[in-house]
């Protein structure tokens, strides 16, 4: 067998599984997709039709019905917003100070950082939730953002992506008299643009599919965030499937539409998660 | 907390760019972490008196017959997923590293799920296997097979959210891979065409002890995120029928805001925690014994 | 440049989270820093100390049941508001984090002032401390006696000292009747009038079980295609089956409730192993596919579309029910056992002032109006809630009772309203690990075919050791 033909077969099977494994990774949201347009009691048929009798876009619409949808949007990408650009920045400077800089203590530091990824975030959350009443931030965007303002996460990924950076540039900096700010600032920064994307989808995703926080911190209905939303939806003895799976699709789109801009710098950037 | 500022060399610079991570670290993740620690040897349910208990809460989830329940759907959980979780997105990593068209595509579909949030794959997942109109029992129905009652029956409820989770977190160890794949110098592949090495051989004797890195760091976050999985299950099956898909952080949960045993909780918690690293200290040290290079 | 971008951000991100974060809680942290600053010290409700000083805010806590709840409860808040000038802070929590998210509140010192509870939860807020005794106000302002015997059995709360108190308030009470499908009944030879509707006239099991084959329908493989009945069995919250259980002469509990002793009893195991056997045996009802709290399929939607012929469940589901096209109407439900001796129930939640509230009076004032009539009437028509008084059942209920909504027989069936009890696990506590327990082991035997004499002897003593956990044994 030539090359070129087993290069042809390797082909077509690697198209046929691909294809097969992505219709398995789209038959749950494509169906979730049709029955957001379908009649309550066309939801409820067996064997299962792909649309109903009639396609109701107007389901989308009752999406607010019951809660402000439109509000609770707005809280989600405010918190999103401000836990991606701290996120970004604490990691940023914590992965620099990890890298290129060099104290006592430094990766002993690290390992405790490491160490707290292990700790399970459930039980952290009511002595947080103690502490952030203390501070009165119960019931805000606030204690959405704070707690999770620093990640050791993003400080891991960041410090893997500078240190694949060669040190000979920072060096020649530091003997041109550049302050590790400006090293920081001018030559690392831009040059992790890879690893800065993946890591603020990784936060953006993060912080808009954030589901106990909300539920446990935030304490009426004006703060919802659309996850809690999306639970809320299913009503104690009944639920309206259409439309809940309307705001499912709703919530899902921002950060598609993010991570498809974005697809290219943030498989760059995956590839400098944790390679050491 | 040591650290010890160092004024010279690059120590004060140190304290600069970590102050405010430190400063974050500190309150909202040090703190809570010793404040639980401490709880955990407390009988805290809530209320203002509580008192010490000392090792009480340890040795209770020792004898704890639903921690022994939960602690085993966990590990039934993470044992099932895992090697799915590493075998399957290895050869569909594989698949998309060759030139194709549409790799775009194929990575942007793989990744969808992972972006979900856990609640929204909760809801979809609880509808399509819903016994009576769900679509798995209909696909099920179209190859001769009854589908059994997916969230009311033992295994099938833990079955189900085993597949859910899997389900969501594929295509993002497939874009781990795929990244690691590509940190493969094609030179080798180069060689090994030449040699007329066939496409197995390729793969066991080059890719896979390449990947090595990768498939650790892919192994330890799959394991470590398995055993937190919460949002899904308390969307699909609420952890029945009878704790049979119930887990450990789930079961963490119920304690502390529906039985208020805060203190059992955070035991329960720092047990988990100890867990993980265990196991992830192990990983490590396996790896290491088996390197090459 | 980068630097530039990064601050221009930085700001603009601070900028918009204060604009919306606002929220009824304390102060904004609006300082450059990301980290914590303890922000002032502004309590979390705005107002100040209850009294004349103008404007209040008060919060509500509830949850939904269903979509058809939220338009009226939030119209009945805004005539509140308007009327008083005060304000509402209203906050939904789905029911399975209610409690947890309640208690939490409390620890925290920022519950709401006044906020739902079903009474089987509220004897540990009670013993917790955090419920205003409200006994005076009901014995100045409401007319107890025109309470019906399951509202009041409810509200009142005996101490171990044996003095009495109220704590929580009722505008309401649902209770379990048997829905079945008109069209089907009729088709399968049962008339619309000879369905019982008195003691005398309900069914035996043997007569039951053969109506259920009957309405059972089925397609040419010999598959089901209508089921005859489904939500007879239920491992949460146990309306119809304590309902049943209680009528068969089971009883789990000790006069004062501080002792499971019945559920090892013969009507237990014959009640439960017949619900099943509607399944199992003869094929009559349906996987049910309620699990938990969060529905799959409820059954109500089940019995909308037709897909079963008749569901034993709370009254509520008439509200539900009327949006749909099925023709329904309701009737007694079967007699389970030889010795039956039917005794309705009745449950459903009531309101609470929070102990540690800074408005009482208006707290209680909002309460006064969230339990009167003007504020039950527009839950009454659509079919959600019953009347809790005597008095409405003498005359005024026909007003409620809207065709369209409530079937032909509803007003046949209203004494099973009026002379019901309230539930044994009304007068729980330690409830939601109670439940815990109750639910695992039904679960266990229903679908996990666990040994049932096993199993309600493990959940009797698992049972009793959390209620000694309270009263000591």
């Amino acid at each position: 067998m030539n090359q070129k033909s087993k290069r042809r077969i390797s082909l077509t099977v690697s198209y046929v599984v691909l294809g097969i494994g992505a219709i398995i990774m789209l038959v749950p949201l494509i169906w979730a997709f049709t029955t957001s347009l379908k009649a309550t009691n066309e939801a409820f048929v067996y064997p299962p039709t792909l649309f109903g009798k009639e396609i109701l876009w107007e389901n989308y619409l009752r999406i607010s019905d019951r809660f402000d949808f439109l509000n609770m949007f707005k809280n989600t990408a405010l918190v999103a917003a401000a836990t991606v650009v701290l996120q970004l920045i604490t990691s940023a400077m914590a992965g620099f100070a990890f890298s290129y800089l060099k104290f006592r203590g430094r990766d002993k530091i690290f390992m405790l950082f490491l160490f707290s990824m292990m700790v399970p975030y459930h039980v952290l959350l009511v002595p947080t939730f103690m502490l952030l009443r203390e501070m009165n931030l119960i019931n805000t965007l606030w204690s959405l953002i704070l707690p999770v303002a620093v990640t050791p996460f993003g400080a891991f990924l960041m410090r893997q992506s500078f240190q694949s950076l060669p040190s000979e540039m920072g060096e020649a900096a530091k003997i041109d008299g550049c302050s590790p700010w400006g090293v920081f600032t001018r030559m690392y920064v831009p040059l992790a643009k890879p690893a800065l994307t993946t890591l603020g989808i990784f936060s953006l995703v993060g912080s808009w599919n954030d589901f106990l926080r909300p539920l446990i911190y935030l304490t009426d209905d004006r703060m919802m965030t659309i996850t809690l939303g999306i639970y809320n939806m299913q009503g104690a003895f009944s639920t309206n499937w259409p439309v809940l799976m309307c705001t499912v699709m709703v919530s899902i789109i921002p950060v598609l539409i993010v991570f498809l801009c974005l697809q290219d710098l943030f498989v760059e950037g995956v590839a400098l998660t944790g390679m050491k | 907390m040591k650290r010890r500022k160092f004024f010279s060399g690059d120590g004060w610079w140190g304290f600069v760019f970590l102050l405010p991570v430190m400063i974050g670290f500190l309150v909202f993740i040090a703190y809570p972490m010793i404040e639980s620690f401490r709880l955990s040897f407390t009988d805290y349910a809530m209320r203002e008196d509580y008192q010490y208990v000392g090792l009480n809460n340890y040795i209770t989830a020792f004898t704890d017959d639903t921690a022994r329940t939960v602690l085993k759907n966990t590990i039934i959980f993470t044992l099932c997923s895992v090697p799915v979780l590493i075998i399957v997105p290895v050869f569909l990593a594989c698949a998309l590293n060759q030139k194709l068209k549409g790799v775009r595509f194929f990575r942007a579909v793989y990744f969808v799920p992972t972006m979900i949030s856990m609640v929204a794959t909760g809801i979809i997942w609880q509808w399509m296997f819903n016994a009576e109109f769900g679509i798995v029992n209909y696909f099920l129905e179209q190859i001769g097979i009854t589908g059994p009652s997916w969230l009311t029956s033992k295994p099938w409820a833990l079955i189900a959210v085993i597949v859910a989770n899997i389900w969501k977190t594929l295509g993002y160890n497939m874009m781990l891979f795929l990244a690691g794949l590509q940190n493969v110098p094609s030179m080798y592949y180069e060689a090994a065409a030449l040699d007329g090495v066939n496409m197995w051989t390729k793969f066991t004797k080059i890719t896979w002890p390449l990947l090595k890195p990768t498939t650790l760091f892919v192994t330890i976050m799959t394991i470590s995120s398995s055993f937190q999985v919460f949002d899904t299950i308390v969307v699909m099956t609420s952890g029945g029928p009878a704790r049979s898909s119930s887990v450990l952080v789930h079961y963490i949960y119920q304690c502390a805001f529906k039985f208020y045993d805060m203190g059992y909780a955070c035991a329960l918690g720092w047990l988990l925690a100890i867990f993980i690293i265990i196991i992830t200290a192990v990983q490590f040290r396996a790896n290491s014994r088996f390197s090459i290079d | 440049m980068k630097k530039k971008l990064l601050a221009a951000v930085l700001c603009l991100s601070m900028v918009m989270t204060l604009l919306g974060g606002c929220g009824s809680g304390g102060g904004e942290d609006a300082a450059e820093s990301e980290e914590t600053e303890a922000a002032s010290d502004t309590d979390s409700d705005a107002a100040e100390t209850s009294g004349d000083e103008g404007p209040v805010e008060l919060g509500l806590m509830l949850w939904e049941a269903s979509e058809a709840e939220t338009e009226p409860i939030d119209n009945g808040i805004a005539n509140y508001e308007a009327a008083s000038g005060n304000t509402v802070v209203k906050s939904t929590v789905p029911w399975s984090e209610y409690h947890g998210r309640l208690r939490t509140l409390m620890a925290a010192g920022e519950a709401p002032d006044v906020f739902w509870l079903n009474p089987e939860y509220q004897i540990d807020f009670i013993l917790d401390g955090q419920l205003c005794d409200l006994t005076e106000l009901v014995q100045t302002e409401y007319n107890w006696d025109d309470f019906i015997p399951a509202s009041q059995q409810k509200m009142m709360y005996t101490d171990q000292n044996g003095e009495s108190h109220i704590y929580g308030i009722d505008v309401c009470d649902v209770g379990t009747m048997f829905f079945y499908n008109v069209d089907m009944f009729e088709a399968a030879g049962y008339s619309q009038d000879s369905m019982p509707l008195t003691e005398e006239e309900m069914w035996t099991w043997e007569e039951f079980v053969e109506i259920m084959q009957n309405v059972t329908q089925y397609d040419e493989n010999g598959e089901v295609t209508v089921y005859g009945t489904t939500n007879f069995e239920e491992a949460m919250s146990l309306y119809s089956t304590l309902e049943m259980l209680t009528s068969a002469g089971a009883n789990w509990f000790n006069d004062d409730f501080t002792e499971a002793v019945g559920m090892t009893s013969e009507p237990t195991i014959e009640v439960l192993s017949k619900i099943k056997s509607l399944r199992t045996e003869y094929g009559v009802a349906p996987d049910p596919n309620v699990i938990g709290v969060s529905t799959n399929l409820s059954a109500i939607q089940q019995f909308a579309n037709e897909q079963v012929a008749s569901i034993y469940i709370g009254s509520y589901s008439l509200c539900e029910l009327a949006t749909y096209d099925v023709n329904y109407d309701v009737c007694l439900p079967p007699m389970i056992t030889d010795d039956y001796d039917y005794s309705p129930i009745c449950s459903a939640n009531l309101y609470y002032v929070w102990a540690n509230t800074e408005h009482y009076d208006e707290a209680t004032e909002f309460l006064k109006y969230l339990t009167s009539d003007d504020f039950g009437v527009p839950l009454y028509e659509a079919g959600l809630w019953m009347p809790n008084k005597l008095s409405a059942y003498d005359e005024a209920v026909y007003e409620y009772m809207d065709g369209d909504i409530y079937p032909e027989h509803w007003d046949d069936l209203l004494w099973r309203f009026t002379e019901a009890d309230c539930r044994w696990f009304d007068h729980m506590v330690n409830t939601e690990q109670v439940y815990d327990v109750t639910q695992y082991y039904l679960e266990d035997y229903f679908y996990n075919d666990a040994d049932l004499e096993e199993s309600l002897s493990s959940m009797q003593e698992e049972v009793n050791s959390l209620l000694s956990e309270v009263y000591g044994s």
